[in-house]
């Protein structure tokens, strides 16, 4: 079920109304029933997945429970990331596999392996995959106990408002909530409403506006498209995800909240940080912990002590800057590829891993105060993220060099002889439909508007309660509207394919 | 101790911006949609220019973007060989249109009829070579033609939008089968089928057919979207707010226009009007497409260049426009196609006015009246008859 639709709407309520209503026991059940209902309006038949990974990791934690014998915990803890790993790769990267090492054998003159198959990723694989491992090695770690009652454990799998995209929880965050309903409180009703409002309004009026520009531009032979082009639509893609994803995430935390239950938050305006570091503590904060937690830490030979919730934990770190530095490239190549599966993504996972060693190194020698270190920091980091994402949404390698070398030489920037589509303007080359630049344009200016405003005017506001309430109202006055003239499912949300 | 009534203000604050704001929302909304209904397809059209689809006797013949009408009228009536003009809002766009006059379609249509043929002709606002190409295939599909003409118009080859309705087309098993034998058509099909995921991230659903088994999902939205429109008339109006959000927009981007222009001390009309590359060459692939698919029916085929104004400022690169007509005829060369210029085909003060942002009018370069169509009519007909291959002027 896709949250960006009236199915979705009609049964968030019904479901809300039934929840707050019944009992604890018939609670449980509306939560796992329901929950099954949502992801089964998309395909029943890929629950039966969903069980196979929910019913090894219950199982496999509550054997780790049961044991004390060193190797016998760790074969359940294998068993449990095999099959979980193992439904990602049989999923998600047995075609890309095959296709790559089909390529070399083309280059190498040897016999190709057939490739018949072709399989449908399970809506949300990467997702639930993930949040089902992170409580067996909570559990192995000793950090929680294991959930003996199997509904318990599938609802904190299959709770219907992160199951498909997120935000990736842990078993201590959301599990006590579920089971121990808190009491009813409107605000949190009202907070709830107010979230799902704003996510569908940065959905289907934002990111879905934004879209149809997105996609004729990478969809256009890259040779065509001079250095501004790219950048304008680096810019354009950069906000189509992260309006898409953002709202995703604010629908899955105002549904929970209305439910009564806290989920963290994903986003904290990342086009805002002042470093690359400071951005992966911004942008998909559940990913960006569970990969520190889950992948990186260990990587690096360091001992988790607790959970990053936040992106920040603690950890017994290695001295090694090498070992560390090594752990990141890889953590961010395996980053690239969760993503999807194609070099085009280990690009892009490397791309930012390289911004982030880079930060790590660099950033130590600046010795500039704040502000200006901040702002500079800002204005480095801005530009560089959103190129990053010219690889995330290119069809594919090739069309990647194209474009990143239309950036990075002058020539790339300049009308070319005998040209006479698109507009040249003093020489230089824009080849977009002329919408393109000036949502750019107008999506950079709102970003700084958005720290101006966040920073100085909100605070100011908070203070004065009618003013807050009016201000309020006025914004609302625009988003609902809006949200019912615009409200289709004509687009699914970008990580739905994650 | 607090006031019940204190208390209770308190609980309803989280509710207050929220239902308030709401209900203000959709109330300006309630207003906008008891406005008297624009006809959208009116509002490109210019000034006192308006949509003109003339019935004959016989049912329709000349239709927008649906041929669903006029096929079916055309397949009502006894056989005889037909004629598909594939046009844009020139053929329906009519300025100051009087009751009984004539748009050009249906004085060619009345012309065919009198030697025993009939005219299907199909004009969608800013139609362009791809939607023509879907278009041709659907009549084609749907009944034998004899002689197939387009119209060409420069500013028609920056388009590069594929509105529902034709996209709606593709979704027929004809349609497809025809467009698959082409490069054009396969990039068509792609396109409408493709899921909006990044490439490399595997296909959540199989949704490689066209008219694919409606899901669960799918099912129940359409069920409610129905249920909501019958119950509540302002659900019903969301198409038509968002056409007028959408024209609201364009007047404000037309104001930007005008301040550009003021900036930079540059008069509205002097600016030439860019070409996207990308669309540029996708619809001229397209119109190879057509022209292939046409000569391999055994269709006589017409394209030719649509009349401007000549006296008249082109708001486009001369060079491109040059190089427009060159590769149309050169196309027309290859697949056995007639070529005619037509832009001087229509002359004297016959031609429509748009009207700018601020109030600033300009000649419309793409409409006329009654007797521009007449003229349109006159510098067509002998080319309907007999093959041609004007020469370039």
């Amino acid at each position: 079920m896709t949250f960006n639709s009236l199915t979705y709407l009609f049964f968030l309520a019904a479901f809300a109304v039934l929840y707050w209503r019944l009992p604890r026991q018939p609670r449980l059940f509306l939560i796992f029933a329901g929950s099954l209902l949502f992801y089964g309006f998309w395909r029943f038949e890929f629950i039966a997945i969903l069980f196979l990974s929910i019913g090894t990791d219950y199982l496999a934690a509550l054997g780790m429970s049961r044991t004390t014998v060193p190797w016998k915990r760790r074969l359940l803890l294998f068993a449990s990331l095999s099959v979980n790993l193992g439904l990602l790769v049989a999923f998600k990267y047995l075609h890309f596999v095959v296709s790559s090492v089909n390529g070399v054998s083309a280059v190498l003159g040897l016999n190709e392996i057939p490739l018949t198959l072709q399989l449908v990723l399970p809506l949300g694989i990467s997702f639930y995959t993930f949040q089902s491992i992170s409580y067996t090695v909570d559990v192995y770690r000793g950090f929680i106990r294991p959930e003996r009652n199997f509904i318990i454990f599938a609802n904190f799998v299959l709770f219907f408002p992160q199951l498909i995209a997120g935000p990736i929880l842990r078993a201590r965050e959301v599990m006590d909530q579920l089971v121990h309903r808190p009491p009813f409180n409107s605000e949190d009703v009202a907070e709830g409403i107010r979230r799902v409002l704003a996510g569908l309004f940065l959905k289907v009026v934002m990111a879905d506006t934004i879209a149809p520009l997105v996609d004729k531009g990478f969809a256009s032979p890259p040779e065509l498209l001079s250095g501004f082009d790219i950048w304008t639509l680096a810019l354009l893609f950069g906000f189509q995800i992260y309006f898409d994803f953002s709202a995703y995430s604010h629908i899955a935390i105002g549904s929970a909240r209305i439910l009564g239950i806290r989920f963290p938050e994903n986003f904290d305006f990342p086009y805002l940080a002042s470093s690359p570091t400071a951005f992966w503590r911004r942008w998909h904060i559940s990913l960006g912990s569970w990969v520190r937690d889950y992948l990186y830490l260990p990587l690096s030979g360091a001992r988790v002590r607790g959970d990053s919730r936040g992106g920040l934990g603690s950890a017994d770190l290695t001295p090694t800057e090498g070992r560390r530095s090594m752990a990141l490239l890889v953590t961010w190549l395996l980053m690239g590829l969760w993503h999807g599966a194609n070099w085009t993504f280990v690009v892009w996972g490397l791309w930012h891993g390289a911004l982030v060693l880079g930060h790590r190194l660099i950033g130590p020698v600046v010795s500039w105060r704040q502000p200006t270190r901040a702002v500079f920091g800002w204005m480095v980091t801005l530009p560089l993220v959103m190129l990053g994402w010219i690889p995330f949404r290119a069809q594919n390698l090739s069309d990647v060099w194209t474009m990143l070398g239309a950036v990075i030489t002058p020539t790339g920037y300049l009308a070319r002889e005998g040209e006479h589509t698109g507009r040249i303007i003093a020489g230089l080359r824009f080849s977009l439909e002329v919408d393109s630049y000036y949502i750019a344009a107008a999506l950079l200016a709102a970003t700084v508007a958005t720290f101006a405003v966040a920073r100085w005017v909100i605070p100011g506001m908070r203070q004065r309660p009618y003013l807050w309430i009016s201000a309020e109202t006025c914004a609302l006055a625009v988003v609902t509207p809006l949200v019912f003239v615009f409200l289709r499912p004509i687009r699914q949300f970008i990580y739905f394919q994650f | 101790m607090a006031s019940p009534f204190l208390m209770k203000a308190d609980r309803l604050r989280p509710w207050a911006p929220l239902i308030g704001g709401s209900l203000l929302g959709l109330t300006i909304l309630g207003l906008l949609a008891s406005e008297p209904e624009q006809k959208f397809e009116d509002i490109g059209l210019g000034k006192r220019t308006s949509s003109v689809f003339l019935p004959t006797a016989r049912g329709p013949f000349h239709c927008s973007s649906d041929p669903a009408p006029c096929i079916a009228a055309a397949l009502g009536q006894e056989p005889r060989p037909t004629t598909l003009w594939l046009g844009a809002s020139q053929l329906h766009g009519v300025n100051s249109y009087i009751p009984g006059e004539f748009t050009a379609p249906y004085l060619l249509e009345a012309s065919l009829q009198g030697r025993g043929e009939r005219l299907i002709a199909l004009s969608p606002p800013n139609a362009n070579a791809r939607e023509h190409l879907v278009l041709f295939e659907a009549v084609q599909g749907a009944m034998p033609l004899s002689r197939l003409m387009v119209g060409a118009v420069l500013d028609d080859a920056g388009e590069g939008l594929l509105r529902p309705s034709i996209v709606d087309l593709m979704s027929e098993s004809p349609v497809r089968r025809a467009l698959q034998k082409t490069s054009a058509g396969r990039l068509l099909l792609a396109g409408a089928s493709r899921s909006d995921a990044p490439p490399g991230a595997r296909p959540t659903e199989d949704k490689s057919e066209l008219g694919h088994e409606a899901n669960l999902q799918e099912q129940s939205e359409a069920w409610l979207d129905c249920a909501l429109g019958d119950a509540l008339p302002l659900w019903a109006a969301r198409e038509s707010i968002r056409g007028r959000i959408y024209v609201a927009l364009d007047m404000l981007r037309w104001q930007f226009i005008r301040l550009r222009s003021w900036i930079t001390g540059r008069p509205l009309d002097d600016w030439v009007t860019p070409i996207s590359p990308v669309d540029y060459a996708a619809n001229l692939t397209a119109l190879e497409a057509l022209a292939e698919s046409a000569q391999s029916a055994g269709i006589e085929t017409l394209i030719y260049i649509a009349p401007r104004p000549s006296t008249d400022r082109f708001p486009y690169d001369p060079n491109l426009y040059l190089d427009f007509k060159e590769r149309l005829s050169a196309l027309a060369s290859r697949y056995g196609a007639s070529f005619a210029n037509l832009e001087d085909a229509v002359i004297g003060d016959v031609w429509g006015t748009f009207e700018m942002a601020g109030g600033v009018e300009r000649r419309d370069i793409f409409h006329f009246t009654a007797a521009g169509h007449k003229q349109l009519y006159e510098a067509l007909r002998p080319l309907v008859t007999r093959r041609t291959k004007a020469p370039l002027d």
